[in-house]
């Protein structure tokens, strides 16, 4: 009670201080930051942040945000579309001969690492010679060495092993000066060509001390990138926090190259693996996009912040067409199609809320950047597609008897194997199962067998050492969203990692015009062109089923805006230039 | 013990390399080329006995585990382990430090208050954490303590430390406990329901003794012995309970690196995680055998060859 007097004694003298005093100058407002807000998102499992080893998507999403590589997918000015744009880079590559073999590569010179080193030309061929080094051996080595375009003596090089007969110094990358680069190919190439290579997340930059801290005694490890490894950032934004296998904290990066291009103060990636808890955290306002499973989409179809993407990538059955189980039935290519029109694509697109699929190019697949027009969508490409999404039992049935008669066979029996952990496929693979045999009548007999995912992938990727490692399989390929022809390699004679045995020689001459000639390279006509006939070839053969293709599904909060309004094949959802607007 | 862990290394070895296919099936986009070299680099081109002889001489010479090849590429395995270790460690070790008190108390008054509403709902309690799995009770938890209440954060906050990160961890904590309480409490109601009837305990009575003293000083000690074969063992139980709890709350523990290397066929870090498990397997045993001897002098003695 004795303290009161003296409480209200100091009341009035802050009231006199504070309150009471005369009056300040008028303060002027505040200036509102240009820069706000927190966006919090989550992502996958991100094992590592060495863009030369990553190979998970979630990871490319982090490196994004975080480091620099020459071009990078920018929004346009009206904010309608996208394009290839020098992110270190200044402009585009300049051809400096008539064959177009040698280009010129300007940078920024205001580029720095996050601790103040300048970035020149110098971590540039550092990175890349990093990425090929022969005895680090790094698994994008070969992508960066040959894939849109083909370094000169870059294969040869990351290909040499311990025996040093190959120079750094015959490899077509050359310093011109701290602020140019010299690149010379094989063989012609575009300004397209050279600036999409060096947009792929393993042409990023690494900081030359810190990556040469995290090497092995022997030098044939490196740590970079990894919890227990270093990092350094030059991205949009700096790497502040990274709790392996539970969240990642993104300051803005205020010297970053176009630093006035981002709004964001701060990002938080959370890595959540459960689709529920993801749910839960997004409801509950923790975060500002969640991805909708098939599971739970019912719930929010209504939902205003649901946003529907096409698919990418189109399940389908692979076949072993090598297989030489009953007398080989898979190679004979009407017993393939008596399967394709068998199979029943709107009751399976009901049973997992996706849409049926005949086709071997995913609907999101762009036929090129500039038009913004999806392939799928172009009227030649539909020309070509079976009638009543492929399922005519009657036909199947003749196809079915044509190839009994063919194979000299009273019944056919095959097996399927599907991975015991995808609900889908699971239920897809019942599903013909029963509906099979139901169409194609009792001379057919399809066995099923559940294994797991790694088990399915090493038995369907098992052919080359064991012919009959399997007869059915699932599979999906994702392949750039953005180069329509560059997607049909995973059927040439060449592609290393195919799922079926399928040899082409026309089909591979096909490809080879559409990604490697000066004209498919040059006419995008021409490129369309060749791109339908190598559908029609593979729709045709039949060596692979296409199935059903699954949208993405997701919810973004309205807090947030994003830079094309929503999300866009081949660039994402563009979560660096994403904006808080509450 | 040494022979047992040699031969789940020799067979786990084994079997790991044994898988088909290859480690790069997934890397689309490499050469065959590229792929031969990477194979060659990690000695995945030698038979499968040679691989084996090169692990066996880096693990006993230099105490090299390998290296991570697919996930953490370039990370020692053990560092990778040593990583992951403590996070599990501290969910595990709080579930089994918080079961045994809760198991035992609830065990006592079941036992003592048998065939009463308290035993029959107890019972009940103990059939139900029993029956279903952890993973149920903890999408339960996270659903209605904190997606609904806001009692709880929904995920493991990473960044927090002290009293804050003990209370990221409450769900999963108690999550991982149900079952094992439920263990111990019928267990020791069990015993101890047996115990209360036998002749010492009416011995112990006539002597003067209160019930309570009778059930604290005789009773409960004597229960006690056998519930060291179910506690013990009970931390790998609680251990493989983690695998799935640990995904939901977003804890970046042990419990998803098991199948995430199978399923990235990181052959080095499988047999890793494989071999952590298995020690810590063998180290229980051995520990609930010489607990008994620590426990109950009889057993001990009962060993020994008395002249």
């Amino acid at each position: 009670m004795r303290k009161r007097p003296l409480l209200a004694v100091l009341l009035l003298l802050a009231c006199i201080f504070v309150g009471c005093g005369s009056p300040a100058a008028p303060e002027p407002e505040p200036q509102k930051p240009a820069v706000y807000g927190t966006l919090y998102t989550y992502v996958g499992t991100v094992s590592t942040l060495n863009p030369f080893q990553s190979s998970e998507s979630a990871g490319t999403t982090i490196l994004d945000m975080c480091s620099l590589g020459l071009y990078e997918y920018f929004p346009n000015a009206t904010r309608d579309g996208f394009s290839l744009e020098g992110q270190l880079a200044e402009g585009d590559p300049v051809p400096l001969n008539d064959e177009q073999t040698l280009w010129e590569i300007k940078i920024r010179k205001n580029a720095k690492w996050e601790n103040g080193d300048p970035i020149t030309v110098d971590d540039v061929i550092y990175s890349l010679q990093q990425v090929m080094d022969p005895v680090l051996l790094t698994r994008r080595a070969s992508q960066v060495a040959s894939e849109f375009i083909t370094i000169k003596g870059a294969v040869e090089y990351y290909q040499q092993g311990n025996t040093n007969s190959v120079p750094w110094e015959s490899v077509g990358i050359k310093k011109v000066d701290d602020y140019t680069l010299r690149i010379e190919t094989t063989g012609f190439a575009t300004v397209q060509d050279v600036k999409t290579q060096f947009s792929t997340k393993y042409t990023h930059l690494v900081h030359k001390p810190t990556w040469e801290s995290c090497f092995s005694a022997d030098r044939t490890t490196n740590s970079y990138g990894t919890p227990n490894g270093g990092f350094m950032s030059c991205g949009p934004f700096i790497l502040k926090e990274w709790v392996e296998g539970s969240q990642f904290v993104f300051e803005r990066n205020p010297d970053y190259v176009l630093a006035d291009q981002i709004s964001l103060e701060k990002a938080i990636f959370y890595q959540i693996t459960d689709s529920n808890t993801a749910l839960e955290m997004f409801l509950s306002g923790n975060l500002d996009y969640v991805s909708v499973g098939a599971a739970a989409i019912e719930q929010y179809e209504d939902d205003p912040r649901l946003i529907t993407t096409l698919p990418e990538s189109v399940t389908s059955i692979c076949v072993n067409i090598g297989n030489s189980k009953n007398n080989n039935a898979l190679g004979n290519q009407n017993f393939r199609k008596a399967l394709f029109y068998a199979t029943d694509r709107e009751s399976i697109a009901k049973l997992v809320k996706g849409q049926p699929a005949t086709w071997i190019v995913a609907s999101a697949i762009l036929s090129s950047v500039e038009s913004g027009v999806p392939f799928r969508q172009l009227p030649e490409a539909q020309a070509y597609l079976p009638a009543n999404n492929g399922f005519d039992p009657e036909l199947a049935r003749q196809y079915f008897q044509k190839a009994l008669d063919e194979l000299g066979l009273d019944k056919v029996t095959v097996t399927m194997i599907y991975s015991e952990t995808s609900t889908n496929t699971k239920a897809v693979t019942e599903f013909l199962h029963k509906s099979w045999p139901e169409v194609l009548g009792p001379k057919f007999e399809l066995k099923i067998e559940a294994v797991s995912s790694s088990m399915a992938s090493s038995l369907r990727k098992g052919w080359k050492d064991n012919p009959d490692s399997y007869e059915l399989a699932w599979g999906g390929w994702e392949v750039s969203l953005t180069d329509v022809a560059n997607g049909f390699k995973v059927y040439t004679s060449w592609f290393n990692n195919k799922n079926e045995p399928y040899f082409n020689e026309y089909y591979d001459d096909l490809w080879q015009k559409a990604n490697q000639s000066e004209r498919g390279k040059t006419d995008n006509d021409y490129r369309l062109d060749l791109c339908f006939e190598m559908e029609q070839i593979l729709i045709d053969e039949a060596l692979t089923i296409p199935v059903y293709e699954t949208p993405g599904r997701a919810m973004v909060s309205d807090r947030i805006e994003l830079p094309l309004g929503g999300y866009k094949a081949g660039f994402g959802w563009g979560w660096m230039w994403a904006k808080v607007v509450e | 013990m040494v022979i047992t862990l040699f031969i789940i290394i020799t067979i786990g070895f084994m079997v790991i390399r044994l898988m088909p296919g290859s480690m790069y099936a997934d890397d689309a986009d490499m050469t065959a080329a590229q792929m031969e070299i990477l194979r060659a680099k990690y000695h995945l081109d030698k038979p499968i006995p040679v691989q084996y002889g090169i692990f066996l001489r880096d693990l006993v010479l230099k105490g090299d585990w390998g290296t991570s090849i697919k996930m953490y590429i370039g990370v020692p395995v053990f560092d990778v382990l040593k990583m992951k270790i403590p996070v599990s460690m501290y969910n595990n070790l709080f579930s089994l430090l918080i079961s045994l008190p809760i198991g035992v108390l609830l065990g006592i008054i079941a036992a003592v208050r048998k065939n009463s509403i308290v035993d029959y709902t107890t019972s009940f309690m103990v059939v139900i954490f029993i029956s279903v799995p952890s993973f149920i009770f903890a999408t339960l938890l996270q659903y209605y303590a904190a997606f609904r209440s806001g009692w709880f954060p929904i995920i493991y906050e990473a960044s927090a430390t002290g009293f804050a990160k003990l209370h990221s961890l409450t769900l999963p904590i108690i999550a991982l406990s149900l079952g094992p309480i439920a263990r111990v409490t019928r267990y020791l109601r069990a015993e101890l329901a047996e115990t209360i009837n036998s002749d010492f305990m009416l011995l112990a009575r006539t002597k003067g003794l209160t019930e309570a003293q009778a059930i604290l000083r005789h009773g409960i000690r004597n229960s006690l012995v056998p519930l060291a074969n179910v506690v013990i063992p009970m931390f790998t139980h609680i251990m493989s309970g983690s695998m799935v709890i640990e995904r939901i709350f977003s804890i970046p523990g042990m419990g998803g690196l098991m199948v995430s290397s199978i399923n990235n066929t990181d052959y080095p870090l499988t047999l890793a995680v494989l071999i952590f498990y298995s020690v810590v397997s063998l180290v229980t045993v051995l520990v609930v055998d010489l607990a008994y001897g620590v426990i109950d002098p009889r057993i001990r003695i009962g060993g020994r060859h008395i002249e």
